[in-house]
């Protein structure tokens, strides 16, 4: 018996886990969501940031990584779009540039990039550059000299039309700079290309495994702030809701709350039958 | 000294010395907005020079690849099928839109038929793949996490810690565990993983220090 304990069927598993996750996105527990000391850090840091600041947001991440990494990027332009920063989106990842289209178009309507505010040094104003190639390279190289880098925006603009531009030249000039990372080049290269040699401010969203490798750089201080994959994206989307952002994530919480006590209790029924059958054979 | 060695060793070996000297001397002594600092940034930027060739190489090198397997009707054939053909359709729909209109001239992804096939086609395949990994790991943490030793043990709890803390349901059961979970990312992880970055830093500053020097060439290929 100890070892049909120990050696459940999978596929039992994976209906549980199937079912456990599915419940909640259709009928919400509503679990309250704390928020840590990391996404406390990244909202003050853009909120202490003067009004006609450049924020660089940086999509590196695939279609993989969208469910933790999109809600926190579109609240982040939210975030900016609200408080009159200026927005400009790169991408150091090819898949990262279609993100980045749907995170802008979320925030500015379906007409981005046909709005007021696409180009212009004002309130709001944001400019979508797209994918940049070369990697951490090309990181170092955008870092270095802007318009070297990539003269046209993703919609084939010169920089010379978007009055924006004018004052984004190198990194000198960004207000900070947010990487949603999922992999490298990310907010790590961020840091030693940008943070390092100009002072730019660092702050990165990122899926939760990239996590403990992105936490020595904020205990550091090269990272201002932290979201810590879908959770940290929930707690962010909380303080963001003050500016009339809606929570998407309520639900999505619930079901990871939901899957994380499913697996504990089958690690704990496991372990049960594991030990039992060791002692039974004597082992 | 064969022509052949000057040519595939010593004129790489040079060029690498001097392009990624220049890049240090940058990183370290040429302020911003500098003339020497813009000389490099225009060297920098010519990664794009690099990138694109190298992208092409790529998709060569992949259809050779596949092309090879699939007329061989060697193993996993039917998917060398599929990965030629998602390229080759790809690859159609951009020239495709490229001619015929004259607002999106430039080979990009706002081109409205890539984005449609990004949109509705890879977006959904990348992610539903990924999605599939919750059922791997549950099944995955329920079998090979087991108290089979001391360092699995503590493994094994600390663990379950960190998935209590993290999601909301560890906080509403024991307000105590979002502050362990807590505890455990800032310190022992953090003393952990910075451990390993500055391992990983050094290890990457001696081979960069090698190569500069010559001393290491393997990237130059066989026989250079």
């Amino acid at each position: 018996m100890w070892q049909k304990i120990e050696r459940v069927d999978r596929r039992i598993l994976y209906i549980l886990v199937l079912i456990l996750v599915s419940l909640p996105l259709w009928f919400p527990i509503g679990l309250p969501i704390p928020v840590s000391s990391t996404t406390k850090a990244f909202y003050n840091t853009i909120e202490a940031l003067p009004a006609n600041s450049v924020v660089i947001f940086s999509y590196d991440y695939a279609p993989a990584a969208q469910a933790e990494l999109q809600p926190m990027a579109e609240a982040g332009l939210f975030h900016a779009k609200s408080r009159g920063l200026r927005s400009v989106l790169v991408a150091f990842w090819p898949q990262g540039a279609p993100l980045a289209v749907t995170a802008a178009k979320k925030v500015y309507g379906d007409a981005f990039p046909n709005v007021n505010e696409y180009g212009k040094d004002i309130a709001g104003g944001i400019v979508l550059i797209g994918y940049i190639p070369g990697g951490a390279i090309g990181m170092s190289s955008f870092a270095s000299n802007v318009w070297a880098t990539i003269g046209v925006d993703h919609y084939g603009k010169t920089f010379a039309t978007l009055p924006l531009m004018n004052r984004v030249k190198t990194a000198s000039d960004f207000g900070v700079f947010i990487d949603w990372m999922a992999g490298t080049p990310g907010a790590i290269q961020a840091v030693m290309y940008m943070h390092g040699p100009y002072g730019v401010k660092v702050g990165t969203g990122a899926t939760a495994v990239s996590i403990p490798e992105a936490r020595p750089y904020y205990s550091g201080g090269q990272l201002f702030g932290l979201l810590e994959g879908l959770a940290g994206a929930s707690e962010y989307e909380s303080l963001v809701k003050g500016y009339g952002w809606t929570p998407t994530l309520l639900a999505p919480m619930d079901a990871q709350s939901l899957g994380h006590v499913l697996i504990i209790i089958f690690v704990i029924i496991g372990n049960i039958g594991f030990v039992a059958s060791k002692m039974k054979g004597g082992g | 000294m064969s022509t052949v060695a000057i040519v595939k060793r010593y004129i790489p070996l040079l060029i690498t010395f001097i392009i990624g000297f220049v890049i240090v001397l940058d990183f370290f002594f040429f302020g911003p907005k500098t003339a020497e600092h813009d000389a490099v940034s225009l060297l920098k930027a010519t990664v794009d020079v690099i990138v694109a060739p190298a992208a092409l190489i790529g998709v060569v090198t992949l259809i050779r690849h596949h092309g090879r397997i699939l007329s061989k009707r060697g193993k996993g054939w039917p998917f060398s099928t599929i990965v030629i053909l998602a390229v080759a359709f790809y690859g159609l729909i951009g020239i495709y839109s490229a001619l015929s209109t004259t607002e999106y001239k430039n080979l990009v992804l706002p081109n409205p038929a890539f984005s449609w096939y990004y949109d509705n086609a890879y977006a959904h395949l990348d992610a539903a793949i990924f999605s599939l990994l919750a059922f791997f790991i549950a099944s995955a943490a329920y079998r090979a996490f087991k108290m089979r030793t001391v360092e699995a043990a503590v493994l094994l709890v600390v663990g379950s810690l960190v998935m209590l803390g993290r999601a909301p349901i560890g906080g509403a059961i024991w307000p105590g565990f979002t502050t362990i979970q807590s505890w455990l990312m800032a310190v022992p992880n953090t003393a952990g993983f910075r451990a390993i970055l500055i391992g990983v830093a050094l290890g990457a500053i001696s081979l960069a220090l090698r190569q500069l020097i010559g001393v290491e060439r393997g990237y130059l290929g066989p026989g250079a």
